[in-house]
Order: structure tokens, then C-alpha cells, then sequence
């Protein structure tokens, strides 16, 4: 029943979303060019450096373009569903989430998806479309084990915006939080095996980075081990509650300021 | 003197705002670090199973790198970004009304910008070279140096123009603040400056058509005259166009500016 209702919710507010995109279609259609254009260069880059015969850290190219596909299936995921809360500092900082926390919903649900940015559409389904056809002839097992760290690194993407909006709540710094934690998953574009030790330990162990974006490919390419499988769904479902817990904290922190 | 004055007092107040809120100043220092330390952990990993990419050795791209960091601050710190968003929400006016231009006033508040990026960049640099000890080409050839510092001014000045004209296209397209053109130009000129990988690594007939668009004098024009990869003719070739694009669009600015003006509405004040 409770499904039933954020469901509702969620469909109202991305129809509301995709109007507001067609009331200004030209700057949607540049938008989406943009997006396109950005992977494009980036994907060509990366041929022209490494080309079909060079490998990076091991690597070969096709291995290589993987592991970007994926970092951008859960960037774009990321953003898509979650575009909402760089208007949220703004509502902190004017009151208006008051509004917010009076309405007979989760404030939560409301402030991280007030707004599916729908412009991502176009880009995800190249993406979903360059990785079918990566990887055809995957075996069964592979793709059930990369379906699920996929679900823990949209978990843990869920928990990174979940702790931004809750320490908003209490320094209204939302989007630089967000724009950090957008600059180290940069890093991860790549196997994060080419970096030196401590930073691979500190993206791996201490920021989950590595788990959002490298063990999902990893698993697609069956280099992945169980412990790791393991780690990785401890540490999706452990930083998910903690976020939650975060939250639950900073709202009884929330001073309402100028309402 | 008293006309230099006032933008020198633009200059210093861009400079100061920058500290008023230390935590936005120091985030974006920490992003800036975060973007240099992926760009050369990459190259460098590159490398480390690679000798060659193209005719790049692992210093010369390495120094490739690092030295883009210097023209990012440079040339493509600016503040013409705004541009747009003061054509499109109406906040040209308060410069209109001003004894002042407002190229000039743009151009002094970018200047306030670049000196405190240089200057976080060179601190930043220091403490990078001592950590890490890159394998960097030190360029000790007086001429390819003056000629980098030259055509790096250079750029930086054709940059200045390029974006300011994305910035009036406002005028006629103040949709979002004018932000889908900006973007989509940085999208574009972020490849197209050598930001990404050297213009020369691209296949042979793209990079003849690429190396004479503006873009390619902001960052790979500028590092190929310092590792010393150009003739003395290459050089100042390279020179006479940027020459070129700047006599250009300064003309055209002028132009698109005389026109936009007309079509100011002065919306949303």
C-alpha cells in the first residue's frame, strides 16, 4: 500500500519533471546533445591513448571500456533519479522545506526525488545498449552476480545523496558535497588497480567508491572473488542504514531557519 | 590613471570575495586537487605499461598534464560565464548604468580570479612536486619559454572573447540563464583545446582541421611551444593565428554586442 503511494508520488513528480522540459525543449535539446557529445569524446580518448593492442594495468581495451560503461550506468542512475536534491540547499536556506516536512510522505523520499531528470534518458540507453552488446554470450551466473552489485552500488549511490541531504540539513553545504563525492567517482572511470596502494585502499575501504563503480564491472568480466561479493553487500546495506541513522539525527537538528 | 583605478578595484574585490566564504573557497581547491590527482594517476598508470603513446614519452605527457593545470587557471578560469546569466535575468543593468564598460569590468573581475587560482595552483604545485617528485621536463630554452608565456597570454585573451560571445548569444537565447549553450560549448572546447589528450594523437586529417580553431591555442598550442615540439616557423605561425582570432572576435563581440543591446529587454528587474 505504502509501495503503492511513493510510487504515485514518484510519477508525479517526473510527469511534472518532463513538463517543465518541454516547456524549454530547445535547452533540452542541447542539454542531451551535450551529455552525448561529452561521452563521445571521452569513449574516442580513450581508443585513440590506448587503442585495441595497448592494455593499462592489465587491461585491454575492451575491459577498460567496461568498466567506463558501468561507471556511467550508475553515475547516470544516480542522477537521474536524484537530480532533485541540488535544489534542496535552497529550500534549507529559505525555509521552504518546511513545506516539505508537513506533507503526509517521507521528507526523504520527497527531497531525493523531487525532480528525475529525464535529459539522462537518451545517454543511459547507449550506454545499456554498448554494454549488451560488450558483453553477449555472458554467462548466466555473471550476470545475476553483476545484476546484484549493480543493486548494491545503486544502494550505496541512494546512501552518498542520502548523507549530502542530512548534513545539508545541519550546514546547508549540500552541493559541494555532492560535487566531491562527483570528483573522486571520477577516479573510478577507471579500475581503481591502476592507482597507487593508499589511494586504492582509501577508494576501496574508506570512500566506497570502488564498490559502486569497479566491483559491478569486475564481476561483468569474472575477475571478481566472494569475500569481495560479500564485502561489497555488506558495506551497500551497512552505509545504507548508517545514512538512514544520519538523517534521522540531522532532521531533529533542523532549525527552520527564516520561515 | 583614475579609469585604470576603478577596474583595479574590481580586480581586488573579485579577489577578496573569494575568502568571504572560506569553506566554498576551500572545496574548491579540494576539487581542483582531486581532478589534477586523477588526471596524473591515469597518465601515469598509462605509462607504466606503455613507453610510447604517439611520440609522447611518459615525461613529456606527464608534463603535458600538470603544466594543463597552469592554462586551466590561466585561460580557462574566467568570468564570463556570467555573462549570460547578467543578460538573461537582468543583471546588466547595474553595469550599464556604471561609468564603466562592461567588457572591462568582466575582464578586471576575471583577473581578481585568475591571480588567487595561479596563486592556490602554484601552492598546491609545491607541495605536489615535493609529495610525489613527477618526472617533469623543466623547459630551459629562453626562447620556447618567452614564446610559452606569449602565446599562453595570447590565449588567454581569445578565450576571454570566445566565451564572451557564447555569454551574448543571451541576448537572443536567455532560456535557463543561458546555461544549455555554455555548457554545451564546454562540452565541446574542453576536447577541443587538447584538455583531454594532445590534439596530435588524433588521426593525422582531424588534427590538421582542429589545430587552426581558437580552441586549440588555450591549452595544446601553448604546451607544445613549451616542450619544445614546434620549428621556429611552427611558432610563429601558431602566433599569427592567434592573432588572427583575436582581431576576429574582438570584432565580432563588438558587433553581436551593438546588436544584442538592441534586443535588451532588461528582463526580470
Amino acid at each position: 500500500m505504502k509501495l503503492k503511494k511513493y510510487l504515485r508520488i514518484w510519477l508525479k513528480t517526473t510527469f511534472l519533471s518532463i513538463q517543465t522540459h518541454l516547456m524549454t525543449r530547445g535547452a533540452s535539446v542541447l542539454y542531451i546533445l551535450g551529455k552525448l557529445i561529452r561521452f563521445s569524446f571521452f569513449l574516442l580518448s580513450l581508443l585513440v591513448v590506448l587503442g585495441k593492442e595497448r592494455s593499462l594495468a592489465g587491461f585491454s581495451f575492451h575491459q577498460l571500456a567496461n568498466f567506463f560503461l558501468v561507471f556511467n550506468l550508475l553515475d547516470i542512475l544516480g542522477q537521474l533519479f536524484f537530480r532533485g536534491i541540488y535544489w534542496f540547499r535552497s529550500e534549507v536556506v529559505s525555509g521552504h522545506f518546511d513545506l516539505t516536512l508537513v506533507k503526509p510522505a517521507s521528507p526523504l523520499f520527497q527531497v531525493l526525488t523531487v525532480h528525475t531528470d529525464i535529459l539522462d534518458l537518451p545517454l543511459l540507453a547507449v550506454i545499456i545498449w554498448l554494454l549488451i552488446r560488450q558483453n553477449l554470450g555472458l554467462p548466466f551466473i555473471r550476470l545475476v552476480l553483476f545484476l546484484f552489485l549493480i543493486l548494491a552500488g545503486f544502494l550505496l549511490v541512494t546512501s552518498v545523496h542520502i548523507l549530502a541531504v542530512a548534513i545539508g540539513v545541519m550546514t546547508t553545504e549540500v552541493d559541494h558535497l555532492i560535487g566531491i563525492y562527483r570528483d573522486l567517482s571520477l577516479l573510478a572511470r577507471f579500475p581503481v588497480d591502476i592507482y597507487p596502494g593508499s589511494i586504492r585502499f582509501l577508494l576501496t575501504f574508506v570512500l566506497p567508491v570502488a564498490i559502486i563503480f569497479t566491483l559491478p564491472a569486475k564481476a561483468l568480466m569474472g575477475l571478481l572473488t566472494w569475500p569481495l561479493v560479500i564485502y561489497a553487500l555488506f558495506i551497500s546495506f551497512l552505509f545504507f542504514i548508517l545514512s538512514l541513522r544520519l538523517w534521522r539525527f540531522c532532521l531533529t537538528k533542523y532549525s527552520s531557519a527564516s520561515s | 590613471m583614475n579609469s585604470l583605478r576603478k577596474y583595479f578595484c574590481l580586480a581586488s574585490l573579485a579577489w577578496e570575495s573569494l575568502f568571504i566564504y572560506r569553506l566554498n573557497f576551500f572545496i574548491w581547491r579540494l576539487r581542483a586537487v582531486i581532478n589534477h590527482l586523477g588526471g596524473y594517476f591515469f597518465w601515469l598508470a598509462v605509462y607504466r605499461f606503455n613507453q610510447q603513446i604517439a611520440d609522447y614519452d611518459a615525461q613529456m605527457m606527464l608534463t603535458y598534464v600538470l603544466l594543463s593545470s597552469f592554462l586551466y587557471s590561466l585561460v580557462l578560469i574566467s568570468r564570463t560565464a556570467q555573462v549570460s546569466g547578467d543578460i538573461a535575468q537582468g543583471g546588466l543593468n547595474q553595469y550599464l548604468l556604471k561609468p564603466m564598460g562592461y567588457f572591462q569590468a568582466v575582464f578586471s573581475l576575471d583577473l581578481g580570479d585568475k591571480a588567487a587560482g595561479l596563486l592556490f595552483l602554484l601552492l598546491e604545485m609545491t607541495v605536489f612536486f615535493l609529495v610525489l617528485k613527477p618526472p617533469f621536463f623543466w623547459q630551459t630554452n629562453s626562447f620556447y619559454l618567452i614564446s610559452f608565456l606569449l602565446v599562453s597570454f595570447l590565449g588567454m585573451f581569445v578565450y576571454f572573447y570566445l566565451s564572451l560571445l557564447i555569454g551574448l548569444t543571451a541576448f537572443w537565447y536567455p532560456e535557463h540563464g543561458g546555461w544549455p549553450v555554455r555548457f554545451l560549448f564546454q562540452v565541446v572546447n574542453q576536447f577541443l583545446s587538447g584538455g583531454l589528450i594532445p590534439l596530435d594523437i588524433l588521426p593525422v586529417p582531424v588534427f590538421g582541421c582542429l589545430r587552426f580553431l581558437p580552441s586549440a591555442y588555450f591549452v595544446f598550442f601553448p604546451l607544445q611551444v613549451y616542450l619544445g615540439r614546434l620549428s621556429l616557423a611552427e611558432v610563429l605561425g601558431g602566433l599569427a593565428v592567434l592573432i588572427f582570432w583575436l582581431w576576429f572576435l574582438r570584432i565580432v563581440v563588438r558587433l553581436v554586442w551593438d546588436k544584442g543591446l538592441k534586443n535588451y529587454t532588461a528582463a526580470g528587474r
